[in-house]
């Protein structure tokens, strides 16, 4: 047993800690509004950055542009980045369709779609979501036919995040209306400035454009485009899931904010004691916090431990992100609650604590327990498969 | 002990449910919350005309003379739709304070107009800290002949830029608990200068500044030295009428969860036939029922009981830990279509994070509580 990191790791961690130091925009608290032009250059130019030296996609394998280092180091990457609330980490790239192409898919998709990612050149999104299918994605109505060597998609997803300002998507479709519902599922990748893509903005609840409804009209995909085989991507499409789904992301925001706020309450006046970081109430509550977020911390790097050594459990992923999904939100919400009456000042008001930041994170995570898997279906998995109890 | 509302409590709720339906929309709320709102034209207007302002107002003044439960009954109702106007300030805090603390000709000139809706009141006793943290005030009124000059800044005043009457709490000799209220009508009133604080939802509010500004001696309510007695019970009054509102709010969104979820279908059925979302249900209706009780018992307690005081950190405890918790529940009910600007959900959200904020934040009640409990 073993609970610190390797020197190499250490140092990785802290060469990626002061890369980002240096890119982000001094006194940068986050966060990024993509949807923003300048926060989407600093989106682009921290993944270059990041891509020039070979972090973005540390977790691959060398001949596709990674370093081939075990799991923990890309988890590493994940909390720093998240801890810095920094943009440029390119999940839907290298951590969903990039992992899912070096095991499904061609040599040819490899070659052609792999080294832009990890060059850092270009976004990709995800089309799973559609109006009438979220948790029950298997009912996806999205159609994909046949025509000669291409396939038109007609139908529309939604949810899409980034889709505004992503060059790719992948996507799932229905090429089998007669087969049982998870038969008939194709997973593609979709040049999204094809002809017949419309892209339309969704404002979210915390106030900006961070998904969009994506409409497919007779949308031509050549079939050399498809990933997995055709009548196979349930699972492909599942398999990418699991990529995806860790509650890294959410540890390494949950930890910057509550520095924030300790730091914070170490100068704030308190009607009792000398600052608010002596008021027993506000630290008992403080170390709380800290001790479920080192919890969610470790739970997601067992994770990423137990799958370098390639024998992860099937609810090691869920755990991970329920856990820490949930206690990113309770975070939040302290810290909002803690600045008192300027904590639901909105950004943009001179006296709002922290420039309003976390309280647009506060209304932002709200949809941490909902994505990826909401945390229902978490439980699901994780009482049905971890703790095989009775299912009648 | 009764549970039911009264006839006139009934008829009162009842009454506000069907005006408050027709008349406030979500994008009422998001309007008002963004600082577009004209809310003073027509609703306001209108809500004037129903003598809600006068509720509590004694009959011979013109009001309804009732008590706090049927202003309760109302408060709910306007919470439960998130109505953005200053009933609480001016009927609750407004009204009761004068009619506490006022001498016979300040009742006779504020209660009437008051009760006529011709008058919004607004407390401007917060600055750099809230009132209820009895933090020593930086305003100051000093009286020289014969007149008292205010000077410094009030912060977090909800609704100031509509009301024509403040009260403003300020600093009235060197002791930190020497203070007085005073009624200032901003009409009158030269070098009272008023910004928009930008907030996520939940009433308009302003820093107010204050440049010595002059009102006569006739502008003390209660009496000199003693404001703190009337800034405890206007947070009193606040933290009551917070929490009734925020108990109407967490009805209306377990209301609008349970129908959401029995018409959204997932694998073939309504997704409010799983359990899990049963049970978020179960748990979200049974803390909005604890808040109701809770919050109505402080408004009983106001008129009739003993110890309001621990009555109201009891509600708006309970309101401060709740209401987000159902919202929070509602938004994982409700999936990615809960998570958009357009959906009036997370309005309710941002009402709850403000209000949790003023009348007094979650510990500082729970302090209160935790005093009376070792004593
Ligand atoms: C911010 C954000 C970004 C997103 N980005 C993307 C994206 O880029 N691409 C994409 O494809 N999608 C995206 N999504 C969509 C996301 O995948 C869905 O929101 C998610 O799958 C849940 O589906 P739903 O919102 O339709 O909720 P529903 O499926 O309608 O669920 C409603 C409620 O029912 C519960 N429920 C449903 N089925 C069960 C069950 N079997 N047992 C117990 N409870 C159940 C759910 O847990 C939830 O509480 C995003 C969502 C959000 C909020």
């Amino acid at each position: 047993m073993r609970f610190d990191f390797t020197p190499e790791e250490q140092r990785f961690r802290d060469d990626l800690a002061s890369f980002l130091n240096g890119a982000l925009p001094p006194g940068w608290i986050g966060p990024a509004d993509e949807s923003r032009d300048d926060h989407w250059q600093l989106y682009i130019d921290v993944r270059r950055g990041l891509a020039d030296r070979g972090w973005l996609t540390v977790g691959w394998p060398k001949q596709y542009g990674g370093k081939g280092v075990f799991p923990i180091t890309s988890t590493i990457f994940a909390e720093q980045m998240a801890y810095h609330r920094a943009p440029g980490n390119d999940r839907f790239g290298t951590r969903m369709i990039g992992p899912t192409l070096i095991r499904f898919g061609t040599e040819d998709q490899k070659r052609r779609f792999l080294p832009p990612i990890a060059r850092g050149e270009v976004q990709w999104c995800q089309g799973y979501s559609e109006p009438d299918s979220g948790s029950d994605l298997a009912s996806i109505r999205t159609r994909a036919v046949q025509d000669g060597h291409d396939f038109i998609i007609t139908g529309s997803k939604i949810w899409s995040t980034l889709a505004h300002r992503a060059d790719w998507m992948f996507l799932l479709a229905r090429t089998d209306p007669d087969a049982p519902r998870h038969k008939g599922i194709t997973m593609f990748l979709c040049d999204v400035h094809s002809p017949g893509v419309s892209v339309k903005p969704i404002l979210n609840m915390a106030g900006y454009h961070s998904f969009n409804e994506v409409r497919f009209d007779s949308v031509r995909v050549p079939r050399s485009q498809v990933v997995g085989g055709i009548n196979n991507g349930w699972s492909t499409g599942l398999a990418l899931l699991n990529f995806e789904r860790s509650g890294i992301d959410y540890v390494g925001w949950a930890s910057r904010t509550l520095d924030d706020i300790a730091h914070y309450a170490r100068s704030a006046p308190d009607p009792d004691s000398s600052s608010l970081i002596y008021d027993p109430l506000f630290s008992a509550q403080l170390v709380d916090l800290k001790v479920e977020v080192e919890s969610a911390r470790l739970l997601t790097y067992e994770a990423a431990w137990q799958q370098g050594k390639g024998e992860a459990s099937p609810t090691a992923a869920s755990i991970s992100k329920l856990a820490a999904s949930e206690v990113n939100q309770r975070v939040h919400d302290f810290a909002v609650e803690m600045l008192g009456m300027y904590g639901p000042l909105a950004p943009g008001s001179d006296l709002a604590a922290f420039e309003g930041a976390l309280l647009k994170l506060r209304l932002f995570y709200t949809s941490g327990t909902i994505l990826a898997g909401s945390n229902e279906i978490q439980r699901n998995i994780i009482a049905a498969r971890g703790l095989n109890l009775p299912r009648k | 002990m009764d549970f039911d509302l009264s006839e006139t409590q009934e008829l009162i709720a009842s009454g506000a449910r069907e005006f408050l339906a027709a008349r406030v929309s979500g994008d009422l709320v998001r309007n008002i919350a963004a600082g577009t709102g004209s809310y003073s034209d027509s609703w306001w207007r209108d809500v004037t005309q129903l003598e809600w302002p006068g509720l509590l107002v004694p009959e011979e003044l013109g009001g309804a003379g009732l008590g706090f439960p049927e202003l309760g009954a109302l408060l709910e109702e306007w919470g439960a739709v998130l109505a953005p106007g200053p009933l609480l300030e001016t009927a609750l805090q407004g009204a009761s304070a004068i009619n506490r603390f006022g001498n016979d000709g300040q009742l006779k000139e504020f209660l009437p107009p008051i009760a006529a809706g011709e008058m919004i009141v607004t407390p401007a006793v917060h600055e750099e800290q809230p009132a209820w943290a009895h933090i020593s005030l930086n305003a100051s009124a000093r009286f020289i002949n014969g007149r008292w000059t205010l000077n410094g800044e009030k912060r977090f005043a909800p609704f100031a830029a509509n009301a024509n009457l403040m009260l403003v709490s300020a600093s009235t000799g060197p002791s930190a608990d020497d203070c007085t209220l005073f009624l200032v009508r901003p009409e009158d009133s030269r070098g009272i200068e008023l910004t928009p604080m930008k907030t996520a939802a939940g009433p308009p509010l302003s820093r107010v500044r204050l440049h010595d500004v002059q009102v006569t001696e006739d502008a003390v309510l209660g009496e000199v030295g003693r404001g703190q007695e009337a800034i405890d019970y206007l947070m009193l009054l606040g933290a009551v009428g917070r929490s009734l509102q925020m108990a109407g709010a967490a009805r209306q969104v377990v209301n609008m969860t349970v129908d959401y979820v029995s018409n959204r279908h997932q694998f073939g059925r309504p997704v409010g036939s799983f359990q899990a979302v049963q049970h978020h249900c179960a748990n979200m209706a049974v803390a909005a029922k604890g808040m109701a009780l809770l919050s109505r018992k402080a408004a009983w307690t106001l008129s009739e009981g003993s110890n309001p005081a621990r009555a109201a950190a009891m509600a708006k405890v309970k309101a401060n830990r709740e209401l987000p918790y159902v919202c929070a529940l509602a938004h994982q009910c409700h999936g990615a279509i809960g998570f958009t600007w357009e959906h009036n959900l997370h309005l309710f959200t941002r009402h709850a994070l403000h209000w949790r904020s003023d009348y007094g934040d979650t510990n500082y009640h729970r302090k209160k509580l935790m005093t009376e409990a070792s004593a």
